[in-house]
């Protein structure tokens, strides 16, 4: 039987550059666009193999819609991909969707990964197609020589259509390569020998909450880890829960994307947005953004959100420090630690932020050609970045600074109630003699420490600790030597006398 | 696709499954509790399962092959012939580490090499091109690496729904290659997480073939012959057990007589003979089992054999002694081949099967590889 024959793949100029290696910044970023696809398409799963240890090839399937040969034909060889020009008549979606509207452009963004794939593809009515796609090795060369350029457009690749068994395949659409790059096979494998690396637990909220949430960084965990990571970062599945961020922050959100009905399971596990706070000793400072609209040169731009600062505690890991913008449900690029490049340094407590914007028109001209980027001097970005930073500024860290003198006033407070405590008990074991200590604001220029019998104990009086004539962190110390002294002089005999202070000051000092 | 697709071809046949439950499995429960005996541990567990992965749920039903805590099923290997098939299995045994191509292949890539070469097979500091070509040698040499380091197995199970020899394929052939290979990788530590490193005593291997081609190639023929008349002429019974079953006294009469009793008897006696070859005697305590069944084609029915025997290692191993094979594992060795001799293989016919019960299994297994695998058709036979 003779081969099948092999046809052109031609994209228009835009769309080469998401074809080049590399420019899509990590192999998440280029899944990312085949899930994309999948929720256009929609499916209600999306499930990807990575042939985990061994990662030899990767599969991404999906149960959507599928599309037909002559879609796949068009695609292919009339630079549809990437050409929104060219882009088939857009559909309504179920489940209460938006279409992310990447069409086609994912499943050469794949290319990043791999040299060829095979695509399969069914609709509901049956029809459908299964192909090799090959793309051509160095293609940078050739697109330098200009022998892949024909009338703006470029040839990137051969295809094949292959015999399609509509019996034998399921509804959706499957793209599966075993041409993996070496380099891809030979960083994940590696990773899995790092020395903190862990197995994914049975459950993405046990991988959150007992891994990535106790590291500082997924580099520590790996390759496989970051891509488990970027992918529930980036796509638009629920979170682990509604209680994922305090104070309801995102209840609405996740009652939304429940019912837009679409998960992701990679290698079995089933994928949530990464982020679960709770707990926190501090508490959190959050900032919900109603969702506003506003015009940017005769545009709507849209959108809402939340800000929540972990106090007192870093974020982990530090890949969820920072802010997230979502068009449509979809991440562009990850967190951004520079909080859209917030001007001001707050120190630590930029590491405590993390936050989501939901964009629901706009900023899309904004985006770079990757797609996962800005273009930071965008009017529609800035006015974004403008309307952050305003809240950043004179809501949100004005509120955290103010967190952080109640909780160091607590602090303080506590430990001088626990520092009192633990003299009056050394005392108390010292002398024989049950003891209080009064501190008390007399009309006096200085301080002073006196001891008075009482009936049945022995009171302590500070007076005026405010005015001890030493730093404030050390009154606390300097009243309780003087009162130290105090008690020993109480004592009858020098040696006595020596001995109680001594004592006193010996467990003062070990317990301070 | 399933019960449509190629590889769920075979798993509704109640005839394999009977092997399946009354052959491998009581096999690798015995091989579990052997291993319980010495140190717990979960079972490591090879196999050619194909996407259905019917004995792969089989065994985990039975608590034989047990997922780990974090829900995979990753002590069990899987080989499979193209990336369709690795994902589909994938899908429904998670965690289980797949390995695509041909298996042979993969085994004999480098022959020579006793031991897999600790170089990065993936680097991209080489002097060749970038290309298709370039990216699959260094595939292909890193899943060499990849298996080897997989081994050793407390189960391996080379179910091959084809002929174990070929037209063209040089003797002894690339299957009867393989298997002495991977008799020899499964002399190879055993490491596994939280468990001191170990080497194994013992391990349980099943083999499945079509019997025949019946015009085998001179070779091959010549081959199993000249296996099976080594053990005729070193133990002086052996001939007369032979006349006494197949009324051949030799392996050539018996040959030209009936080719498929030779093949039925040479076949396990040619798998014994490599294991001895790499320091493991069949176990003949555990006996050999052999099961034949008959399967219709559209081009003919034809009959499929299935193995089962356990192999053990003699003490003390090639590793700690000078000369030969001891004599305690000769003698079993002798003693196994006996039985393969004397002992007919297991007829499993429609007339000779608990259907019912069968099925039953059957069911079971198919209702728990949905748990696993939601979006899968629920097959009911």
């Amino acid at each position: 039987m003779a081969p099948p024959k092999e046809r052109s793949i031609h994209v228009s100029e835009k769309a080469l550059a998401h074809l080049s290696r590399g420019l899509y910044r990590s192999p998440a970023s280029a899944l990312r666009e085949l899930v994309s696809n999948a929720w256009d398409a929609n499916a209600s799963v999306v499930r990807i193999t990575t042939n985990y240890p061994n990662f030899y090839q990767i599969a991404v399937e999906d149960n959507g819609e599928g599309f037909t040969e002559e879609d796949f034909v068009f695609l292919m060889e009339s630079g549809g991909i990437g050409n929104s020009r060219k882009r088939p008549v857009a559909k309504s979606l179920s489940y209460g969707r938006e279409t992310i509207g990447r069409y086609g452009i994912g499943m050469l963004g794949i290319a990043n990964i791999c040299g060829s794939f095979r695509i399969t593809s069914k609709t509901k009515d049956g029809k459908g197609f299964k192909a090799t796609v090959r793309l051509f090795d160095a293609l940078k060369t050739k697109l330098d020589s200009g022998e892949i350029v024909h009338d703006k457009l470029i040839e990137v690749g051969k295809f094949s259509l292959e015999e399609f068994v509509p019996k034998k395949a399921r509804n959706g659409t499957t793209i599966i390569t075993d041409d993996v790059v070496p380099t891809f096979i030979s960083a994940f494998q590696q990773s899995l020998k790092f020395e903190e690396f862990e197995e994914v637990p049975a459950t993405w909220a046990a991988a959150v909450n007992n891994v990535i949430g106790r590291v500082h960084s997924l580099q520590q965990l790996g390759d496989y880890w970051k891509l488990l990571w970027e992918l529930s970062a980036s796509t638009p599945i629920p979170y682990i829960n509604k209680r994922a961020l305090p104070e309801a922050l995102i209840s609405k959100e996740q009652a939304a994307l429940l019912k837009q009905n679409f998960k992701l399971i990679v290698d079995g596990v089933e994928l949530a947005k990464p982020v679960n706070l709770s707990g926190n000793p501090g508490g959190y400072t959050v900032r919900r953004i109603e969702p506003l609209e506003q015009t940017v040169y005769g545009k709507t731009l849209a959108f809402h959100g939340y800000l929540a600062v972990q106090d007192g505690k870093q974020l982990k890991p530090d890949e969820l420090r920072g802010i997230l913008i979502r068009i449509k449900g979809v991440a562009v690029g990850y967190y951004d630690p520079s909080m859209l490049d917030y001007r001001f340094n707050e120190g630590p407590r930029n590491r405590w932020l993390t936050g989501e914007l939901f964009v629901t028109q706009g900023l899309e001209d904004a985006l770079n050609i990757d797609r996962d980027s800005f273009n930071r001097f965008h009017p529609e970005f800035r006015a974004v970045q403008q309307y952050i930073h305003k809240i950043l500024r004179e809501e949100i860290f004005p509120e955290v600074y103010v967190q952080i003198k109640v909780r160091s006033t607590a602090k303080n407070k506590a430990r001088s109630q626990t520092r009192t405590r633990n003299f009056l008990e050394a005392v108390q074991k010292t002398t024989g003699s049950k003891t209080s200590i009064k501190k008390i604001d007399v009309d006096r220029s200085d301080a002073d420490v006196k001891i008075k019998e009482r009936v049945g104990r022995t009171e302590i009086i500070v007076s005026n600790p405010e005015k001890l004539p030493v730093k404030k962190s050390f009154r606390d110390l300097a009243a309780s030597l003087f009162a130290a002294f105090e008690v020993a002089i109480q004592e009858k005999g020098i040696e006595r006398q020596r001995q109680t202070f001594r004592q006193l000051v010996s467990e003062l000092l070990h317990k301070w | 696709m399933v019960g449509e697709a190629e590889g769920f071809q075979f798993e509704k046949c109640l005839l394999k499954h009977h092997v399946r439950v009354n052959g491998w499995l009581p096999r690798c429960a015995a091989r579990l509790k052997a291993v319980r005996r010495q140190k717990p541990r979960r079972l490591r567990y090879f196999t050619f399962c194909a996407i259905g992965a019917v004995d792969v749920f089989m065994l985990n039903i039975a608590n034989i092959v047990r997922m780990s805590d974090k829900r995979k099923f990753d002590t069990v290997v899987f080989f499979d012939k193209d990336s369709d098939a690795v994902n589909e299995t994938l899908k429904r045994i998670p965690g289980s580490i797949g390995f695509n191509g041909k298996f042979t292949d993969i085994v004999l890539l480098d022959p020579h090499s006793p031991e897999p070469v600790v170089v990065d097979n993936l680097n991209s500091a080489t002097d060749d091109e970038d290309t298709v070509e370039t990216r699959t040698i260094q595939r292909e040499r890193q899943q060499h690496s990849d298996f080897i380091a997989q081994f050793p197995f407390d189960i391996v199970n080379l179910d091959l729904e084809e002929f174990l020899f070929k037209d063209h394929d040089p003797t002894p052939g690339k299957v009867i290659n393989s298997i002495r290979r991977i008799f020899e990788w499964q002399r190879r530590p055993l490491k596994m997480k939280g468990h001191p490193e170990q080497r194994l005593e013992a391990f349980s291997f099943m083999f499945t073939t079509q019997v025949g081609p019946a015009q085998l190639a001179d070779d091959h023929r010549n081959t199993l012959v000249n296996c099976l008349t080594e053990n005729l002429a070193q133990f002086a019974d052996l001939t007369q057990l032979l006349q006494t079953r197949t009324g051949a006294a030799t392996s050539d009469q018996l040959i030209a007589h009936n080719f498929e009793v030779f093949f039925k008897i040479a076949v396990p006696k040619a798998v014994a003979k490599l294991g001895l070859g790499e320091d493991w005697y069949v176990d003949p305590a555990s006996g050999v089992q052999v099961f034949e069944f008959i399967r219709d084609a559209a081009n003919g029915p034809y009959k499929m054999l299935h193995l089962v025997m356990d192999f053990v290692k003699p003490v003390p191993d090639r590793d700690h002694r000078v000369g030969d094979i001891p004599v305690q594992a000769r003698n079993a060795y002798s003693e196994a081949v006996r039985l393969i001799i004397v002992t007919d293989p297991i007829a499993v016919t429609p007339e000779t099967i608990d259907e019912a019960k069968l099925r039953e299994s059957l069911n079971k297994i198919f209702r728990k590889r949905k748990k696993s695998y939601p979006e899968d058709v629920l097959v009911v036979v």
